[in-house]
């Protein structure tokens, strides 16, 4: 190699590194400059956010305040205060930031070309709780990263669009889809009818993830359409139509559940006595201790726990099994008729 | 010697020397590509988690849970400490698995009294292979942590026995001395959601010496002021967010730290959990989820994220961390020979004929190619067989490349992973910059080796590492006490 390449190349290196090195310096300098800046200008602002965001009449010093602090600064001290307040203090905490240009910033991030600003304005809606069209507009936006933001964003709305949102539960995107299902959840009451639509009409799509959505609702609106999907050939569809019945409750959820017990599939058979024992129905015990020798560990176990939650009647049941002919009822019973009550308390199995 | 023979000598060492000069090249350029493909990485990471209001997004039911399982073996002196820490974590599904691995000394009586256990007795099937468990308790005041008691088998087997006892989808495994930051599982679980083929995703591990620690939490992240734990912070720098940040876009990583992993708990069952018989166990781990995945058509996806951190303390003598490099190469080298059969194949994918190839010829054979240049260059100085300005300037040029990626390093921790904020802290770092890449990265060669010997020689001992605890600074009235971690590690 000649000697030209070599000294060339520690040229180059020399020249990189302090380039970068000074860059560094600089960045770092002048950080530090910034934050000795806006350390009493920060604090002057939250105080007048405070004082704003819990009704106190706003003073143009307060606005001054934070009319001062930087963008970045303001963005932040926003997100910081945002947290701590719910209900009429969030929506007088949105009307701060709109009148300290937040929101129309936020606003103007939304409409741009790239992805990434996009997200930026989204986020920054959700963050301040502002009510803006352009949150419900992103639903549909062609990056996932903006949709699934936007998702996040419709559950503080004060008019969620929820046939949106529940189309999107069928999305490319599983952040898409987990964004959806969350602010679904999070909504919940207004939620039951277009979910019942949704379960009622054909059970194409991910209907997992409607179902999903059903059980963390848990409304009794949704259990005909549930009971119907208990059928459905995935046993993942069918273990969450159990799972919601179980929530729910009523004669027709016991029967299906009763039914279920039988589920050619383990994880179906698990959760239909895991609905039986959640909702303590006595009168599913011998359903339920006849279980206990299932082929399966997790039914078994779900089975005996179970029949300990419905009282008396299932602990009868439960000490019946420790002389029960196959081995793994006997032992099962056992391990739950050993349980500790703090272990029950606590939630433990 | 004859002077044919001679010559013949000579020749052979400068072909040797243009060997080495060759390998220089080729890992040098592929430096290049993984930084380009950090800073790519890096910015596509920054923008998807600006701002990104998770409390709000996770904080449903539908938030998968995570069981953070952290095994401990005689660290009474820090245990609960590190417990609260992990309590205090901002995960709405969270569940804290801790095992005791047949400590010696009062870790479960320490965990008694400070947390209130109770005895408890779930039900759970020994999916993955463990010593016996003593006892079960759980947290009458912290509903949401379990303690195993089990008799002592080693590291590997202690995340195994927390493994059986985990409820959730995700499992995190963690050092019980590591001080993760409140925010980090939040930000972990992200590649989780995003991807349905991702079986583990890793954090960046950042050193802790010199930081204040309150209450299991560092809060004043300060660049180390010793030079031993200083160029480490460099050297781990370079690994997380210039190493396992580039290789998202280029393969994939091998590695996920054993100090900080979030993994699917079905698929961690499904490869039989952690290998006992292994001091490389989180590599191994990660290779068969890799290999597992790509032979029967499931997710096999591993994910660096550059911003959720979690802080340990290195060791801070000659000995401790020649030992845990020791340690280290020689868990290398087990998990490539266990997964030789992966290397070169297409079947593989980029991980059969990029990251492995990546592994052997650098990971591995690195020091011994870079101690036989050394030597190599030594002789043919002495022997006239090199040009003396040359060789002078090739070294400057090799140094000056390692500096060089320390300083874009920097940049990458300063964009994507910032946590030293102040100025002083930031000037702090400059002199280990220089550091690392002459004295230490030599010293580390050596050890490298040391290891590479002790494997080929079957020694599978682990090395016990006593911690002395964290040192108490004075504490404000009224405060808990500050530390001040001081990274010292006796000698065992």
């Amino acid at each position: 190699m000649p000697d030209g390449v070599v000294t060339w190349a520690l040229a180059v290196e020399g020249v990189l590194a302090a380039v970068t090195l000074a860059w560094l310096v600089a960045v770092a300098g002048a950080r530090a400059l910034r934050r000795r800046r806006d350390t009493g200008r920060s604090a002057l602002a939250r105080e007048a956010m405070t004082r704003a965001s819990l009704g106190e009449p706003q003073a143009h010093d307060d606005l001054a305040a934070l009319a001062r602090v930087g963008t970045d600064a303001r963005i932040e001290l926003l997100a910081a205060s945002g947290r701590n307040f719910s209900g009429k203090a969030r929506m007088r905490h949105a009307a701060l930031a709109e009148t300290a240009g937040v929101v129309a910033d936020a606003e103007a991030r939304c409409r741009s070309r790239r992805w990434w600003r996009r997200l930026q304005g989204v986020r920054l809606l959700t963050l301040t709780g502002a009510v803006s069209a352009q949150s419900a507009a992103l639903l549909s936006d062609r990056n996932a990263e903006v949709r699934a933001a936007a998702a996040t964003c419709s559950a503080d709305h004060p008019e969620p669009d929820l046939d949106r949102l529940i189309a999107m539960l069928d999305d490319e995107s599983p952040l898409c889809r987990f964004a959806a299902k969350s602010s679904l959840v999070r909504i919940g009451g207004p939620v039951v009818a277009p979910l019942a639509r949704r379960l009622a009409a054909t059970p194409g799509g991910r209907i997992d993830e409607v179902m999903e959505v059903a059980a963390g609702v848990a409304d009794a609106r949704l259990l005909p359409a549930a009971i119907e999907l208990a059928r459905h050939p995935s046993p993942r569809t069918r273990a969450l139509a159990a799972a919601i019945a179980g929530a729910v409750g009523g004669a027709a959820a016991i029967e299906a559940l009763k039914r279920l017990l039988f589920d050619p599939d383990s994880t179906v058979r698990a959760a239909a006595a895991a609905g039986l024992g959640k909702l303590a129905h006595w009168p599913a015990a011998p359903e339920l201790a006849a279980a206990l020798g299932d082929r399966a560990w997790e039914v078994r176990r779900s089975v005996a726990l179970a029949l300990r939650s419905l009282g008396p009647t299932g602990l009868v049941m439960l000490r019946e099994s420790l002389h029960d002919p196959d081995r793994f009822a006997r032992d099962m019973a056992q391990q739950v008729l050993g349980l500790p009550a703090s272990a029950s308390r606590a939630g433990v199995a | 010697m004859s002077a044919p023979a001679a010559a013949s000598a000579l020749e052979l060492l400068k072909g040797w020397e243009w060997i080495v000069l060759a390998y220089f090249v080729v890992v040098n350029g592929f430096y290049v590509v993984l930084l380009g493909s950090s800073a790519v990485e890096a910015r596509g990471q920054l923008q998807k988690a600006w701002r990104e209001p998770r409390e709000r997004m996770l904080g449903s039911d539908v938030a998968p849970r995570v069981s953070v399982i952290a095994p401990a073996h005689d660290e009474a002196s820090t245990i609960a400490e590190s417990v609260r820490a992990l309590l205090t974590l901002r995960y709405p599904r969270l569940e804290v698995v801790l095992v005791n691995d047949g400590s010696s000394d009062a870790t479960l009586a320490v965990l008694q009294r400070e947390f209130d256990l109770a005895p408890i007795h779930p039900i759970f099937r020994r999916e993955v292979d463990s010593k016996p468990v003593r006892g079960l308790y759980r947290s009458r005041t912290q509903p949401e942590l379990v303690v195993v008691d089990k008799e002592n088998g080693g590291k590997a087997d202690a995340l195994n026995a927390g493994l059986n006892l985990a409820s959730g989808s995700l499992v995190c495994a963690v050092d019980a001395d590591t001080l993760i930051e409140p925010d980090a599982m939040l930000r972990m679980v992200r590649p989780f959601l995003e991807r349905e083929d991702v079986v583990a995703a890793g954090g960046t591990v950042r050193i802790a010496n010199g930081s204040v620690v309150r209450a299991g939490r560092v809060v004043h992240a300060r660049a180390p002021r010793t030079p031993l734990a200083g160029v480490q912070s460099v050297e781990y720098l370079r690994a997380f967010l210039f190493g396992r940040l580039g290789w998202n876009r280029l393969g994939g990583n091998l590695i996920v730290s054993g100090a900080f992993g979030l993994f699917r708990r079905d698929a961690m069952i499904a490869v039989g959990g952690y290998v006992h018989d292994t001091v490389g166990e989180d590599m191994e781990l990660v290779a068969a989820l890799r290999r597992r995945g790509i032979e029967q058509g499931t997710a096999s996806r591993i994910v660096f994220v550059a911003d959720p951190v979690a802080w340990t303390e290195v060791p801070e003598s000659l000995r401790a961390l020649s030992r845990q490099r020791d340690r280290w190469q020689r868990g290398l080298a087990d998990v490539l020979w266990r997964h030789r059969a992966m290397l070169g194949r297409p079947r593989y994918g980029a991980l059969g004929v990029v990251v492995l190839p990546y592994f052997v010829l650098v990971e591995f054979l690195g020091p011994v190619i870079e101690a036989l240049g050394l030597v190599g260059l030594v002789v043919a100085l002495a022997f006239g067989a090199v040009d003396v300005p040359f060789a002078l300037l090739f070294f400057l040029v090799a140094y000056g490349f390692g500096v060089v990626l320390n300083v874009f390093t920097l940049v990458l921790e300063d964009r994507a992973a910032r946590r030293y904020d102040g100025f002083g802290d930031r000037l702090a770092m400059l002199p280990w910059i220089f550091l690392e890449s002459l004295g230490y990265r030599q010293l580390t060669v050596f050890w490298r080796l040391r290891g590479l010997v002790s494997f080929l020689r079957g020694n599978a001992e682990w090395g016990a590492m006593p911690r002395r605890g964290f040192q108490l600074e004075p504490a404000e009235q009224g405060e808990q006490p500050a530390r001040r971690i001081s990274g010292e590690l006796p000698a065992s």
